[in-house]
């Protein structure tokens, strides 16, 4: 499940408004488990209008993870939907756009409360935050339906308070929507998304007469080289053990022996 | 900022043992200048509200009836 699947996803309806709980419905039926929650908090929104809190409780040995999203009880509905999906949307941040130090959360505060103006001064953090709200406008509003307005509009059959009613987003963020602005941003947008999908790692095993054995795609979160590792380890004693592999990442494409790897650290020393 | 507004935000996010914050993410509010101990003092808040029994008011929802795009762009 990534962000470009459920943009592309929201792409192919014909029905408007998105509500927020059809996006927690799609990411249900994609399987993520994590229990959602929304609040509505009492809080200044000229300072914070939402955020989301992502926990990981240990209870009894199991774990489960918790999202609870707060949006400022001030806000207009419509603005509530756009920072409700906005902050829904990071369950699926990539492990590296995750915050979740006191440094990390430190600086993100620090980065986030400079005006948007400011962006070239944002780390990766901050970018991925701010960013979000352009993620969360192609999924309440997507551009398949945009461009049909398009026409209407410019015939000055409708107005933008009439889209703004079939999308029930705030007026100004229709404004910006149906601008040329938007579409050229939309385009580099999907261009980036497009060009960052994962590609998995694999691990290409071969016995003593150099005969492969088997091609392993590696988990997106996991380290090839470990996965490697212990693969081989596996492999000690069968009928055909790995004598060889072949680490095939974005990067790079090593050949590692069966006793390379058993003296293999990783660096970040998981194993 | 003080150190101790540091350890306050720390003590939300960080001090219990059962959990562990996986992410944290904002959506900045509308005033041009905010300060960083205002944003931090706006996420203590909320935990304490939290911790308050604040109870879960679902997803928003928009109010308005589904409506067909391209059934209704068509026919007009």
């Amino acid at each position: 499940m990534n962000l470009l699947k459920l943009i592309d996803t929201f792409s192919t309806r014909t029905v408007l408004p998105v509500e927020v709980d059809d996006i927690v419905d799609y990411l249900r039926a994609c399987g993520i488990m994590d229990e959602i929650y929304f609040f509505d908090a009492d809080i200044d929104s000229d300072v914070l209008q939402g955020t989301i809190v992502h926990w990981e409780y240990q209870v009894q040995g199991w774990t489960h993870k918790v999202a609870d999203i707060y949006t400022a009880k001030s806000l207009s509905i419509e603005e509530k939907r756009l920072v409700q999906a906005k902050e829904l949307l990071h369950i699926l941040d990539l492990r590296i756009d995750r915050v979740n130090t006191p440094e990390e959360v430190d600086a993100l505060i620090t980065q986030m409360a400079l005006p948007a103006a400011d962006w070239k001064t944002d780390g990766d953090h901050a970018r991925s935050d701010r960013i979000g709200i352009l993620y969360s406008l192609l999924v309440l509003f997507p551009m398949p339906l945009r461009d049909l307005f398009i026409p209407h509009l410019k015939a000055e059959k409708i107005d933008i308070a009439y889209i703004v009613d079939k999308v029930a987003l705030p007026f100004h963020v229709v404004e910006f929507i149906v601008s040329d602005l938007w579409a050229e941003w939309c385009n580099n947008i999907m261009i980036t998304l497009r060009a960052q999908v994962p590609v998995p790692d694999r691990v290409h095993t071969f016995n003593a007469q150099g005969a492969p054995i088997e091609v392993h795609s590696v988990g997106l979160e996991s380290d090839p080289y470990t996965y490697a590792k212990r693969l081989e380890e596996r492999s000690r004693g069968t009928a055909n053990p790995i004598s060889k592999v072949v680490i095939e990442t974005r990067r790079e494409r090593r050949t590692f022996t069966a006793s390379e790897l058993t003296v293999f650290a990783p660096r970040n020393g998981r194993v | 900022m003080s150190t101790l507004e540091k350890d306050v935000l720390q003590d939300c996010l960080f001090s219990r043992q059962d959990r562990r914050l996986v992410n944290i993410k904002f959506m900045r509010g509308t005033a041009p200048i905010i300060a960083p101990e205002a944003f931090r003092g706006a996420i203590c808040s909320i935990m304490a509200q939290h911790d308050a029994g604040l109870e879960p008011s679902g997803a928003v929802k928009s109010g308005k009836s589904p409506t067909n795009v391209h059934k209704l762009l068509s026919e007009m």
